[in-house]
């Protein structure tokens, strides 16, 4: 098989496996853009799992990116745990009031059953849909919140942050049953047809939480989850700092890492070796009124500190593009991943 | 403050910095108790623990602190300040708001609110409200200062609106943004005509205090 004939699949596999593919894989995390290409509001698109799989393959057949993403919204799973979803015309979905409203009820806790959550339903029918249409040719990303980062969402902030720093007996057993969530529903996912898990864990980053309290909490968590799910994994904190802890996250088993704008590409896989592949790491809040200049340089200077070896997927470092951001700045960067990320990177040291 | 008084209490705020970010609260306390200048004269506990706040806030900003000890230290300092001297009641400027703007996650705006507190200003606390109650609130309460917490792009974005409604309404409120929208784009609070925009929370208190004096 030629180099230039590659499915996404064999683009994303070879660059996981720290080689040169054809071209550098480009994901965009497109969760909003397909209700306006189905014109629908946010809240139709997300009511039916045929709209959001036909979303997702439209953005795939425009963008020509690689990857396919399940993610429907971050606080589906608090829905799942019996929590409320704020929906907006104009933005991602927003988890409401904290279901868990005191330390006290974490004793009575459990996880939801997977298989008869009305929300969780809708995503595992839309990965199935988007398997029998792709196969093996694209990979699907399913996506889980970390057991150590769902109670943001749980509880609230505030009140998570007290927790971590107390009660060290009720903390543990928040995360047992966030971890049990955790690895039933990643499971399932990959049951249903995703090829991947995003491991959401944001309050991993040293921009959250202390390296020592992480290692003493999240990273404990992580290890155990990630050896039970099924699938490779991409751990990903959302924009928050990656590089002290490169190494922490390397022992978690994890296959990739998402990097912040705030880091430099080429500091973090000086670090990571071929341990770890990089995902990131335009900034898609800057997205929004990018010009074509600025477009240009953003998109080249990641692929030229990113690229070079394989071991790196283009994508943005939220891991979640936007609604506000036009579907003709879209374009411009499929176009330039299409003209710079190929494969040998020019102007690469 | 002026650089000269910052330099002669330079050392007492090094050793209640340590403390924080560590979370010995008893060390900090005792740090505020006995600080003294290079003079030998008492540091006011609030001066330091504003200086305190604000050399937190950049660690974290440079990456070398957490959000958790920001959120922490700031708790801390506010207790702390508290024991010391206890707050008279009913002490809220009514004339500084704070509001979590279309969001329910409240870190950003607790932060800022015990910043301001270690200040010795407690402002009036909004809650979560949508950017249509928030202009609403602010057209019926006129403060002259209105620090707005966001989260998602789509929240930043409304405080245009908002402002540009206060504004034909004759509000001369100062609209202070803070967020990680404004954070990751730091051209977004002109953008949405904001007054300024807040990187960290302690940087709320020196906000707050330059408004108050350009008012007066």
């Amino acid at each position: 098989m030629s180099r230039s004939s590659l499915t996404s699949m064999q683009r994303v596999l070879t660059a996981l496996g720290h080689q040169e593919p054809d071209r550098v894989p480009l994901f965009l995390p497109l969760t909003l853009h397909g209700a306006r290409a189905l014109g629908l509001s946010i809240r139709e698109y997300f009511s039916r799992p045929e709209h959001v799989a036909e979303g997702q393959l439209r953005m795939l057949a425009r963008y020509r990116h690689d990857l396919l993403y399940g993610l429907f919204y971050a606080a589906l799973e608090v829905e799942a745990f019996g929590g409320e979803t704020i929906f907006f015309d104009d933005g991602p979905p927003n988890a409401g009031e904290p279901v868990i409203r005191s330390p006290a009820q974490i004793a009575s806790l459990s996880p939801p059953d997977v298989r008869r959550s009305p929300p969780l339903g809708k995503v595992l029918e839309t990965l199935a849909l988007l398997k029998e249409r792709v196969g093996n040719d694209v990979p699907i990303v399913g996506v889980v919140m970390s057991p150590f980062s769902l109670p943001v969402m749980q509880m609230g902030f505030p009140a998570y942050l007290e927790l971590l720093t107390g009660d060290r007996a009720t903390l543990d057993r928040l995360l047992a049953v966030n971890e049990e969530f955790c690895v039933q529903w990643g499971n399932a996912q990959l049951e249903a047809g995703a090829t991947a898990l995003c491991y959401f864990d944001p309050l991993a980053s040293p921009t959250m939480v202390t390296r020592a309290l992480y290692l003493e909490t999240g990273h404990r968590v992580a290890t155990r989850t990630i050896a039970r799910l099924k699938g490779p994994t991409v751990t990903h904190l959302a924009s928050g700092r990656c590089l002290p802890i490169v190494d922490d996250l390397a022992a978690t088993g994890t296959a990739a890492i998402g990097v912040s704008v705030l880091e430099d590409l080429s500091d973090v896989k000086r670090v990571a070796g071929r341990r770890l592949s990089l995902v990131g790491n335009l900034d898609a809040i800057e997205m929004r009124k990018w010009t074509p200049d600025v477009a240009e340089r953003r998109v080249r200077e990641a692929i030229t500190r990113g690229a070079p070896g394989g071991g790196f997927i283009l994508a943005d470092n939220h891991g979640e593009i936007p609604w506000q951001v036009p579907e003709s700045t879209l374009d411009l960067v499929s176009a330039l991943v299409e003209r710079w990320g190929t494969y040998p990177i020019a102007g690469a040291s | 403050m002026g650089e000269s008084l910052r330099a002669r209490i330079g050392d007492s705020v090094d050793a209640l910095t340590e403390a924080l970010l560590v979370m010995e609260s008893t060390r900090a306390d005792a740090v505020l108790r006995g600080a003294v200048d290079d003079r030998g004269e008492r540091i006011p506990p609030d001066v330091l623990v504003c200086e305190a706040l604000e050399r937190i806030g950049q660690e974290w900003e440079r990456g070398e602190a957490s959000l958790s000890q920001v959120y922490l230290a700031a708790k801390a300092c506010e207790g702390l300040l508290r024991a010391l001297a206890p707050p008279e009641p009913a002490g809220v400027a009514g004339d500084i708001a704070l509001v979590v703007f279309e969001d329910r996650h409240a870190l950003g705006a607790q932060l800022v609110r015990s910043a301001l507190r270690c200040a010795g200003i407690e402002p009036s606390y909004w809650g979560s409200l949508s950017a249509a109650a928030t202009t609403a609130r602010a057209l019926a309460d006129r403060p002259s200062v209105l620090l707005v917490s966001t989260l998602m792009l789509r929240a930043a974005l409304l405080v245009g609106p908002m402002v540009k409604e206060l504004r034909a309404a004759g509000l001369t409120t100062a609209v202070i943004v803070g967020g990680a929208p404004f954070r990751f784009d730091p051209s977004l609070w002109r953008e949405v005509g904001a007054d300024a925009m807040g990187r960290t929370a302690a940087d709320a208190i020196a906000l707050v205090k330059a408004t108050r004096r350009a008012a007066r």
